[in-house]
C-alpha cells in the first residue's frame, strides 16, 4: 500500500467531483436552511436525512465507474493497486463525505436560523449545532458506519441497478439485523430476569449490568463493518471488464 | 517483458475463444495484432492488461501475472481502449488528474502532440467533443506517458484522413529500444509503413508472430502477369494491376511485406505458416 497512490486517487476524485459535490453541497444547504425556517431541525429530522445521503447516495456513487464497460476499464487502469482504491473509497465515505455533509448542514441550519431571526425576532437562542447535526439521527454510530460499509460493499459488487439491489439487499439486511437485535433482547431478557418475570432488568439504567449478549450488536456491527470491507477489497481485486 | 503462456479463454463455458494460445513480445518493436472479426485481439489485449483473467495459462508482465494489477505494474502500461471513456474534465484537469499517475510522464510532449493533432486550442470539456477529438486527445495522453507498454486498440478508428497521417507520423517518433507498442486494427493500410512486427490471431491461436524481416525472409510477395505454377505459393490475388502471390522465399529474394497479402495467405495456410515461422 503506498500513502502516495492514495493521494494521486483522491486528487483525482477531486478534479473529477469537486463541482458535483459543491452543488450537492449548495442543494443540501438550501434544502436544510429551508427546512430549518418552517420547523425545528431536530423536528425535520436533519440527522435522518444527513444520514440517508451518507449511508446510500454517496458510496453508491463512489464506484459508479464500474457500473459500465468502458469506465471500468479506465478505472481498473489507474496505476494504483486494488487495495489503495479500496482505501482510497473508504476514506472519502467514511471521513471527507461525513464530514462534508456535516458541513453543509451546519451552514444550512445556521442560513434558515438567520433568516428566521430577520422575520421573527423573538425566536430561541442560536441552534445547538452539535445536537442537531451529530445527535438527531435515531442511529447509534456504529450502526451509521455499518450502513456505510454495507453499502460501499453493493455499490463494488452490483454492476447494473446497483440503486435498486441495494434496497432490496438493504431490506434483507436489515431483516437479519433486527432478527439478531430481537434474538439480543430476548437472551438478555432470559439471562438476567427471573424466570416468569415480565420486567425486563436492563431498561433500569441504575442496575443495568452489561452482559454477553449486549455485546453481540455491537459485535455484529464491527464483524459486518469488516467484512464488508474484506469483500469489497476481493470484488475490486476479481472485477473484469 | 510480455508473455502469454497457454492461455484459455472464453465467453460461454461451451464456445472458447483461445485454445492455448502463446504469444512472446520482445521490447522496442511496435507489433501490429491482426485478426477477423470475433477473433478475440480486444480480448487478448484485456488479458494482457488484467483487465479479464485466463481461464487456465498465465499472462505475465515484467515477471508478474497481470492479473495482480499492482500499481507498479499498472505503471508501465498504457491500454487505449477503443470505446475510450473520458471523465468531464478539460484537458488540463485531465493532465493534471491523471498525469502524475505516469512517472514518465512529458507536460511538453503532451502539448507537442496535441499541436500536431491539432487539438491544442480546444477549452471545453472532453466529453463534449467528438469522437475524433475525444481520440486524440487520448492519443496525445497516452504517448506523453512514455510507458513501456503502449497497448491501442483500432487506435485509427474516427480519426480523419489527415490525422491518420500525422498519427502515423507520432507514432514513428516514439518507438525506442525501451518501448513496445501494440495496435489492434482492422485497417492495415493505416499501420503499413508503420509497424516492425506482425502478430496474426486465428481460431483462437497466434498463427504468426515475426518481426517484418524475418516475414520477408521467408515469404515472398510478389506481382507477376501470370500465376506461378511452383507448390510453394501460399496465395494469390487477381487485380487489374496484376496478380499479387505470396510465395515460400526460398531464395531469400528482397520485397516488400503486404500486411493485407500476408494476413490472407495466413488465414489460408495457418499449419504451413506455424511449421514456418516455429
Amino acid at each position: 500500500m503506498n500513502i502516495k497512490n492514495i493521494t494521486k486517487l483522491l486528487k483525482a476524485y477531486f478534479y473529477e467531483n469537486w463541482q458535483n459535490d459543491l452543488i450537492f453541497g449548495f442543494v443540501i444547504v438550501m434544502a436544510i436552511s429551508l427546512f430549518s425556517m418552517l420547523i425545528s431541525p431536530f423536528d425535520a429530522g436533519v440527522g435522518n436525512i444527513a444520514a440517508v445521503i451518507l449511508m446510500i447516495y454517496y458510496p453508491c456513487r463512489l464506484f459508479s465507474k464500474l457500473h459500465n464497460s468502458s469506465s471500468r476499464m479506465h478505472y481498473l487502469m489507474i496505476p494504483a493497486s486494488n487495495a489503495e482504491k479500496v482505501v482510497t473509497g473508504m476514506f472519502l465515505a467514511n471521513i471527507y463525505y461525513v464530514l462534508g455533509v456535516m458541513l453543509f448542514l451546519s451552514i444550512g441550519i445556521l442560513l434558515g436560523y438567520g433568516i428566521n431571526k430577520i422575520f421573527n425576532p423573538d425566536i430561541e437562542a442560536t441552534p445547538n449545532l452539535f445536537k442537531y447535526v451529530f445527535f438527531s439521527s435515531s442511529l447509534s454510530i456504529l450502526e451509521f458506519y455499518t450502513w456505510i460499509a454495507f453499502t460501499f460493499f453493493a455499490a463494488i459488487y452490483f454492476r447494473k441497478s446497483p440503486f435498486w439491489k441495494l434496497l432490496l439487499t438493504g431490506f434483507l439486511i436489515l431483516i437479519v439485523f433486527i432478527t439478531v437485535m430481537a434474538a439480543t433482547v430476548w437472551l438478555n431478557a432470559k439471562s438476567v430476569l427471573p424466570a416468569g418475570s415480565l420486567y425486563r432488568n436492563y431498561i433500569k439504567t441504575e442496575s443495568y449490568v452489561l452482559t454477553g449478549s449486549d455485546w453481540l450488536p455491537y459485535v455484529f456491527c464491527c464483524i459486518a463493518i469488516v467484512y464488508c470491507y474484506a469483500m469489497s477489497f476481493l470484488r475490486m481485486k476479481e472485477t473484469e471488464v | 517483458m510480455i508473455k502469454l503462456e497457454n492461455v484459455q479463454f472464453g465467453y460461454n463455458a461451451n464456445q472458447p475463444l483461445f485454445n492455448g494460445v502463446d504469444w512472446q513480445l520482445e521490447s522496442g518493436h511496435l507489433y501490429g495484432l491482426l485478426g477477423r472479426n470475433g477473433a478475440g485481439k480486444t480480448t487478448l489485449l484485456k488479458i494482457m492488461t488484467g483487465l479479464l483473467f485466463p481461464h487456465a495459462g498465465n499472462a505475465i508482465i515484467n515477471g508478474q501475472p497481470a492479473c495482480k494489477r499492482s500499481s507498479q505494474q499498472l505503471c508501465d502500461v498504457y491500454f487505449l481502449q477503443e470505446e475510450i471513456y473520458v471523465p468531464h474534465l478539460k484537458i488540463k484537469q485531465f493532465e493534471a488528474a491523471f498525469a502524475p499517475f505516469y512517472p514518465n510522464f512529458s507536460h511538453e510532449q503532451f502539448l507537442e502532440y496535441l499541436r500536431d493533432l491539432e487539438m491544442d486550442n480546444m477549452h471545453g470539456f472532453i466529453d463534449k467533443f467528438s469522437h475524433g477529438q475525444k481520440k486524440k486527445v487520448m492519443i496525445a495522453f497516452a504517448l506523453a506517458t512514455n510507458v513501456p507498454l503502449l497497448i491501442m486498440d483500432e487506435p485509427t478508428n474516427g480519426l480523419d484522413i489527415p490525422s491518420k497521417s500525422i498519427f502515423r507520423k507520432i507514432l514513428a517518433s516514439y518507438a525506442d529500444e525501451q518501448k513496445t507498442v501494440i495496435i489492434s486494427t482492422h485497417q492495415v493500410r493505416d499501420l503499413h509503413s508503420l509497424i516492425d512486427a506482425v502478430s496474426i490471431l486465428d481460431n483462437g491461436r497466434m498463427i504468426l508472430n515475426a518481426t517484418n524481416d524475418v516475414i520477408t525472409d521467408k515469404l515472398l510477395f510478389d506481382v507477376d502477369n501470370q500465376k506461378s505454377q511452383d507448390g510453394n505459393v501460399f496465395y494469390t490475388e487477381e487485380t487489374p494491376r496484376g496478380i499479387y502471390q505470396v510465395k515460400e522465399n526460398l531464395n531469400h529474394i528482397d520485397s516488400a511485406l503486404d500486411l493485407e497479402l500476408l494476413f490472407n495467405a495466413a488465414i489460408q495456410n495457418k499449419k504451413e505458416f506455424t511449421e514456418l515461422f516455429k
